[in-house]
């Protein structure tokens, strides 16, 4: 570059309009040329001077106007929904499943009887029957499955199986209702998901004890554990066990094999569908712990729990309501203490944030995403605030700063948390800490927190785990392309292991659960 | 301090105080920006207000991966749009406060600059004007505008070229 050429860049330069080469050309020329040395300083003096000629006045209080306008949305209630999706497992897993059989056979119903060789709708009180070479598999509105061999007589209930003659073998989801299979030997009561259950003449135990002893229920537990009961005594068999039972004996435990065969194919099954029977079972657990915890707080016992003729929906929307009741509770409690709310005021609270609440449970449940943005709990507020004395309404004004401060400090330490332990995973370098923390840091936490989104849809039957895989995968994906930048290779790829660890299904049960405790 | 993205993020987490921050934060360089764009100073107010309140209603079409500001005003930009208002400002204020420490009658350099960036073409001035008083950086402004980075980068280029011809006499004595 010479000086003419290095006069006419000094403005682009100054401007930083040059690319690197030019650049890297232009600064060089300076160095070693006395009489341009000064160019750029110049050129960046001028660029000064015309942006000196803006300022525009701001009005006051231009910020505030917009604030005003806004309430703002309680972190609980967030959590609240949270919660409550996932509670709702406990009856409703994956799509929503309809009430049908599949496979072949015949459904009585009433007077009617109609044969079936694909599928065929199920409802309480039904009667499927199978004819030799027949076999069909029920499937519960819960997502519990039962399969009928050849052969049987089964009647059906939302989570109860009448076995009259024939062999089920039966996966039953985890639920706060208890799963049972009656025969006229004996009740199976599921405590655990996995077993088979046997009744009728047809099997060579039976009849090797034909002689006398009438039909003989005979049950093996292939997972999980089964309560086996008639009205003679009862018998809790574990993984491998199994038991007889008949009309007047009591159940008792027995050492019959013929677990292989179940054995095999519960292996084959076990394979197509063991990470989502894991992730299955830990949700549940989560679910029902949950649930369980809500439960503790109401003193009036679960209302729809016990109703035989409820749907799986109206069962969810009744878990739901009672879990909003509960956070209502607490949150009216806390405002009634630090407020020092008259008894009037508290019942204006209440009403208010239930009836908001009602409203909030519909939309949940139509999967009303706007609804439940637009800060709907302000309504509750803003009618409270009404009959609020300014003292007050001071009160609560310091209140909500309050909690957004603890909010934002318990952020700032779980996403400290969160940072150390991809940085651990990932051995990062002080130097790769340093420059990492604040980028690395918010991104586990909202990848997480997406991750999590997905999968309340996945589990309230909004999306099918295939596409909830799929995204799971692109948003880790993604979200490694962005950092990935001063990372060695092998911290690539072990950053790709710990997104997909922290975004794995089992991980979301550690989601808080409102607000715990009183502050 | 925290970044804009991470305290939107804690806004959508359900904390109001992020919120807050965030309009304090862009209260006035969006109000300039949305001020060079409107009508009246009356309309840039409301504008104001309504880019905060779209960014309430769309908060969850936010990306994390997003940068929060290009955002921002992109949704102002929109709004201005629809208001009637022009992307290429036409209104330079003059300086209140002394920003160069040059003793130059303030007026006179003012006028000058003013009339020189408004005898732009329309495409340069929209660039120059939010890259030097926006100060927005080169690839938000593509974005924003809809064109090509290099495109903007040679609008800029003829802009800074135009103005310095133009502004030749300021710079004579330095």
């Amino acid at each position: 570059m010479d000086c003419i050429e290095a006069r006419d860049r000094a403005d682009e330069a100054a401007y930083g309009l040059l690319d690197g080469a030019e650049q890297a050309a232009f600064e060089s020329h300076l160095r070693g040329c006395p009489s341009c040395i000064r160019l750029l300083d110049e050129a960046r003096e001028r660029r000064t001077l015309l942006r000196s000629v803006r300022v525009v006045p701001v009005p006051a209080g231009l910020a505030d106007r917009v604030l005003r306008r806004r309430r703002p949305w309680p972190r609980w209630a967030a959590a609240a929904a949270l919660v409550l999706a996932l509670g709702g497992l406990v009856w409703n897993v994956g799509r929503r499943p309809g009430f049908e059989a599949v496979g072949a056979g015949a459904r009585v119903r009433g007077e009617e009887r109609i044969p079936f060789a694909n599928r065929i709708a199920l409802a309480a009180g039904d009667l499927l029957r199978t004819q030799a070479g027949e076999s069909a598999t029920i499937r519960f509105p819960d997502g519990s499955t039962a399969a009928v061999r050849e052969n049987a007589r089964v009647s059906v209930a939302m989570r109860r199986l009448g076995l009259e003659a024939g062999e089920v073998e039966c996966r039953v989801i985890r639920g706060a209702e208890r799963f049972v299979v009656a025969t006229p030997a004996g009740e199976v009561i599921v405590l655990g998901t996995q077993f088979v259950v046997r009744y009728g003449g047809e099997t060579e135990m039976n009849r090797a004890r034909a002689a006398g002893a009438g039909a003989v229920l005979s049950v093996a537990v292939v997972t999980g554990a089964v309560l086996v009961s008639n009205s003679r005594g009862e018998v809790t068999l574990g993984p491998g066990d199994s038991a007889v039972a008949a009309a007047g004996e009591a159940p008792r435990k027995t050492d019959e094999a013929g677990l292989e065969r179940m054995e095999s194919e519960r292996q084959a099954l076990e394979k197509e569908s063991e990470t989502l029977q894991a992730r299955v079972d830990d949700l549940s657990r989560a679910g029902r712990e949950m649930l369980l915890r809500l439960r503790e707080r109401e003193s009036s016992p679960a209302p729809a729990a016990k109703a035989a003729g409820k749907s799986p929906d109206d069962m969810m929307r009744a878990t739901m309501k009672l879990a909003m009741k509960a956070q209502v509770k607490t949150l009216v409690d806390k405002l009634e203490r630090k407020l020092q709310l008259t008894p009037e005021q508290r019942k204006v609270a209440e009403t208010a944030y239930l009836a908001m609440m009602d409203k909030l449970v519909a939309a949940m449940f139509e999967g009303d995403e706007a609804f439940q943005d637009n800060g709907h709990v302000d309504e509750a507020l803003l009618e409270l605030g009404k009959h609020l004395r300014p003292d007050q309404q001071e009160g609560l004004r310091r209140m909500q700063e309050e909690e957004a401060q603890a909010g934002r400090k318990a952020a700032e330490e779980s996403q400290a948390k969160a940072f150390a332990a991809a940085a651990a995973d990932l051995r990062l370098t002080d130097d790769q800490r340093a420059r990492m923390a604040a980028p690395l840091g918010e991104k586990l936490q909202s990848v997480q927190e997406r991750s999590a989104m997905l999968y309340v849809k996945v589990m309230m039957g909004r999306m099918k785990m295939e596409e909830y895989r799929t995204r799971n995968q692109a948003l880790v994906q993604e979200s490694v392309e962005s950092l990935r930048e001063g990372l060695t290779a092998d911290q690539v790829e072990a950053l790709k292991k710990h997104l997909e660890k922290i975004t794995a299904p089992g991980a979301m049960t550690r989601v808080p659960v409102g607000q715990e405790g009183d502050k | 301090m925290t970044s804009d993205e991470g305290l939107f993020l804690m806004f959508l987490r359900g904390e109001s105080v992020p919120f807050e921050e965030l309009v304090r934060r862009h209260e006035a360089p969006l109000y300039r920006f949305l001020r060079r764009r409107a009508p009246s100073a009356a309309q840039a107010d409301d504008l104001f207000q309504e880019t905060w309140m779209a960014v309430l209603r769309g908060k969850h079409t936010f990306r994390e991966d997003r940068l929060f500001r290009p955002w921002l005003y992109a949704i102002a930009l929109n709004l201005a749009r629809k208001a009637g208002g022009r992307t290429a400002p036409d209104r330079l204020d003059a300086a209140d406060a002394p920003a160069a420490s040059e003793p130059l009658d303030r007026g006179e350099t003012a006028g000058l600059v003013r009339a020189a960036v408004q005898a732009l073409p329309e495409a340069q001035r929209e660039v120059f004007v939010m890259s030097e008083y926006d100060g927005l950086p080169y690839a938000e402004i593509a974005d924003l505008l809809g064109r090509p980075l290099g495109t903007v980068k040679s609008q800029m280029h003829y802009a800074i070229k135009q103005l310095r011809a133009r502004l030749e006499p300021l710079w004579e004595g330095r």
